[in-house]
């Protein structure tokens, strides 16, 4: 008996092909790439020193020395945003591996249990949610000191419920279906069933919630260095940039335009990537474009 | 006088070509069934007379309806033709009606719109047109949403907006396919009769012929995107100018005889005894207690080793609940089921796996019971998770191969996804995974009911071979008597959660004692029992012209 060739097979190169179809998914991924190496290469070479001070070089406008100007103590913005980015893209990472790590398993956990511990965690996340994210964020690191730890916790902990519901509602459509039943008559217990067959059909709907939560924590961390209860100086941060170019707008605009532009071009370029992924992730999206 | 000529129509999405010079004619008052297996192009060429075809798709020939040439209007004057001229009714209710609004606005709302009447008006018409297709508004007010009503229910209300304009023409894309065999005689009747009433053509979508000698004026068979083979209804199914047409009347008509016959008695493999499982019920007020449903009910049966019973009823009579509580997926609250004489409730997850060992299960739908982001090696061993010790990764590709070979597939299927296989071929896996292990018993749930008619020929002699071959028994559960027939020594006949008529197979279905068992039989639909009916009203209709 021969094997009948599938219509809507996928194979590595159709997936390439789809994706570069998707014009949202390239530009998306050629930004964020752009800015992750940014950041690496700061752990190498910066064009100068950020903790350095040249009094004498103060508020410079753009110009071949200085790309991006500099600052009101004489720093290059360039490198400032180069090592920006690395403590954005830390932080953000972190508080979305700190949502995931503890939310896709609660929610997991409550999908294949149901009942009284569903519940729980369900109104536990509710709780959570009706605190508004930022300015609970602002109030624990007011408590516990500013300082980029704990923003990522305080970043963290909001991200929880969000990934909790999300990989709730997506187990909960699979454990019904019959290829869950067949694992259950095969011996199979909850958590691997979890391993096995429902994580991996949930993934991709935790990976573009991942990149939705990390363009949300680069923007809560912004938030919270502007008002000083991020990363401390002389770390640089693209919120503390633009808090110190505040003041200096008249004299100085490209000291806040560059930090500006550098947040907004990466929360683009992730909302980008997201909406590319679940496009390209969801076959009825595929065969409409 | 011709009320639909589709000339030529072909349908193209990039450079697959789906549709290849169909051509179709349906007159008024006459019905035309269009039959073909699934992907063969049937409701493909349906959404192209309603110019609904998915985003991409190209669309060449020619489709006229009543003077208007379809492919050439624009689309606000098409959402004119769509309900106005063409009425079309779902193959599944469940989803094609809304569920956020009244039956009596859904049904009101296509008057409303085409007719530009008031809504006082629109909802008086809505109100008749649900008296007609069976829907009092006694009993069924215009105010009852659509979770209210039970499938059969659904689908005449489908019907209801589908005719609330008199189109000129419905089109019923398998109406009834998921619906059971009494609802479905009923709602074949009603589109009958509101066809005859109001004079519409009816373009009948089916993959059913039995459904279709009972129905149709004249067919049209498609194959791979073309209409290989058109004419009137019964010299068509009974003979057959085109193979392919031949080889569909064949598997329709003959099911796999079943050879042997295993006695009752002796020790029970499976004992089920006095099974209660009930859901807990809708309050009726703010203060009365709700009434639990009694899904399964006081049910009690055995199957020996080696015996194959079939289990049959009507949707929703309590026949998967039954099946999920004999595979341990489910707690009853009474009665219990021993397998071997071990109790299947009592135990631990972990105290279940040797008894687990035993018992197999393949679900109904092809394409949901496997995994589909794993390969077929994977998907086909897991039950060997339930063998004591850890096997090696040869040993379980011998197994995996050894099985597949059972079921008579290649073992290099083993390394592809599930994607890769059709149907029939995915429901050959089902049975591979579910025998890997050589259980003593094999629950199938109604693991034919999704597939062709002829793969499903193919998969019953499957199942009749293995369990004369491996000596598992089965329990076999189907709403399809002929195949109860085809793989069973004995029946149970379910009704409302309870067995109501159990025997041997061609005693209980030849003559029915009880009145759920005789509705079964009297509604199931059966080609050679139809072709005789339609011989015998006319006649003369074998010796008419074929065209």
């Amino acid at each position: 008996m021969s094997l009948a060739p599938a219509p809507l097979s996928l194979g590595p190169e159709d997936w390439r092909r789809e994706a570069l179809k998707s014009r949202s998914l390239v530009v998306g991924l050629c930004i964020t790439l752009a800015v992750a190496a940014l950041a690496l290469a700061s752990f190498f070479w910066t064009p100068y020193d950020v903790t350095r001070l040249v009094v004498a070089d103060r508020m410079q406008p753009p110009s071949p020395a200085h790309w991006f100007g500099t600052d009101h103590f004489g720093r290059d913005i360039f490198s400032m945003i180069m090592v920006g980015a690395r403590n954005s893209i830390a932080v953000a990472l972190v508080a979305v591996g700190i949502g995931a790590g503890l939310g896709v398993p609660l929610g997991c956990l409550a999908a294949a249990k149901g009942g009284a511990l569903d519940e729980a965690v369900m109104r536990l996340s509710d709780l959570v949610f009706a605190f508004p994210a930022l300015l609970s964020a602002i109030m624990i690191t007011a408590i516990f000191g500013p300082g980029a730890v704990n923003a990522i916790i305080a970043i963290g902990i909001f991200n929880v419920p969000v990934f909790a519901r999300v990989a709730r509602a997506g187990a909960l459509s699979l454990w019904p279906r019959e290829f869950v039943l067949a694992a259950r008559t095969a011996g199979k217990g909850v958590v691997r069933i979890t391993v096995e067959h429902i994580l991996p059909n949930i993934a991709n709907l935790l990976l573009v919630q991942a990149t939705i939560q990390f363009a949300l924590g680069i923007l809560a961390e912004a938030g919270l260095s502007y008002l000083g209860l991020g990363a401390q100086p002389p770390m640089p941060s693209w919120g503390r940039m633009l808090f110190d170019a505040q003041t200096r707008m008249a004299t100085a605009p490209h000291m806040a335009i560059f930090p500006g532009m550098a947040i907004v071009l990466t929360v683009l370029g992730l909302n980008l990537l997201g909406d590319g992924l679940s496009d390209l992730l969801d076959p009825k999206h595929r065969r409409a474009r | 006088m011709t009320l639909l000529a589709v000339e030529n129509l072909s349908v193209a999405i990039r450079d697959r070509i789906l549709l290849d010079g169909v051509g179709l004619a349906v007159g008024a008052g006459e019905t035309v069934a269009l039959v073909g297996e699934s992907g063969s192009g049937k409701s493909l060429t349906a959404l192209a007379v309603m110019r609904l075809l998915p985003g991409g798709a190209q669309a060449s020939g020619r489709i006229r309806l009543d003077g208007h040439d379809l492919l050439a209007l624009s689309e606000e004057r098409m959402c004119r033709v769509r309900g106005r001229m063409v009425g079309m009714v779902f193959q599944e209710p469940m989803t094609a009606l809304n569920p956020v609004k009244t039956i009596g606005e859904q049904v009101a709302e296509g008057i409303r719109f085409h007719l530009g009447v008031g809504r006082a008006e629109a909802e008086e018409r809505a109100g008749k047109m649900l008296d007609r297709v069976g829907l009092p508004a006694k009993t069924f007010p215009l105010s009852r949403y659509p979770h209210e009503l039970s499938g059969g229910q659904r689908q005449r209300v489908v019907t209801a907006i589908a005719c609330a304009c008199e189109p000129k023409l419905l089109i019923a894309d398998e109406p009834t396919t998921a619906l059971d065999v009494v609802l479905q005689a009923q709602i074949l009747d009603l589109l009958r009769d509101l066809v005859t009433e109001q004079r519409m053509g009816l373009l009948l979508i089916s993959h059913d012929l039995a459904v279709v000698a009972d129905m149709a004026d004249r067919i049209a068979v498609m194959r791979e995107g073309q209409v290989v083979e058109d004419g009137f209804a019964v010299p068509t199914l009974t003979r057959p100018r085109h193979a392919y047409t031949r080889q569909l009347a064949e598997a329709s008509m003959n099911l796999p005889i079943r050879r042997q016959v295993v006695p009752g008695g002796g020790p029970p493999l499976l004992e089920v005894r006095n099974l209660v499982r009930a859901y807990r019920g809708r309050r009726r007020s703010l203060f009365s207690r709700a009434e639990p449903v009694h899904a399964v009910d006081d049910v009690s049966f055995a199957i020996t080793p080696g015996q194959s019973v079939a289990l049959v009823g009507r949707s929703g009579c309590g026949k998967s609940t039954l099946a999920r509580l004999v595979l341990a997926l489910d707690r009853p609250q009474a009665g219990e089921a021993r397998l071997a004489g071990e109790s299947l409730h009592d135990k631990s997850q972990s105290a279940l796996r040797p008894l687990r060992r035993n018992i197999q299960v393949v679900f109904q739908d092809p394409y949901g019971s496997f995994d589909p982001r794993l390969r077929v090696e994977k998907l086909v061993a897991e039950p060997l998770h339930l063998l004591d010790e850890p096997i090696s990764t040869a040993r379980r590709r011998e197994l995996v191969a050894q099985a597949l070979a059972e079921v008579g597939l290649p073992a290099d299927g083993m390394d592809r996804y599930i994607h890769e296989f059709s149907g029939g071929q995915r429901q050959r896996l089902a049975i591979a995974r579910a025998v890997i292990l050589r259980p003593k018993l094999l629950v199938a749930d109604e693991p034919v009911s999704a597939l062709d008619v002829s793969v499903r020929g193919q998969v019953l002699e499957l199942f009749s071979h293995l369990n004369e071959k491996l000596g598992m028994a089965m329990l076999f559960i189907t709403h399809d008597l002929q195949v109860a027939r085809a793989v069973a020594d004995e029946v149970l006949v379910m009704h409302e959660g309870r067995i109501v008529e159990r025997g041997p197979v061609n005693a209980v279905l030849d003559d029915p004692q009880t009145e759920p068992a005789r509705a079964l039989v009297a509604a199931a639909p059966d080609l050679a029992k139809a072709i005789a009916r339609r011989e015998a009203l006319q006649p003369t209709a074998g010796a008419a012209s074929v065209g």
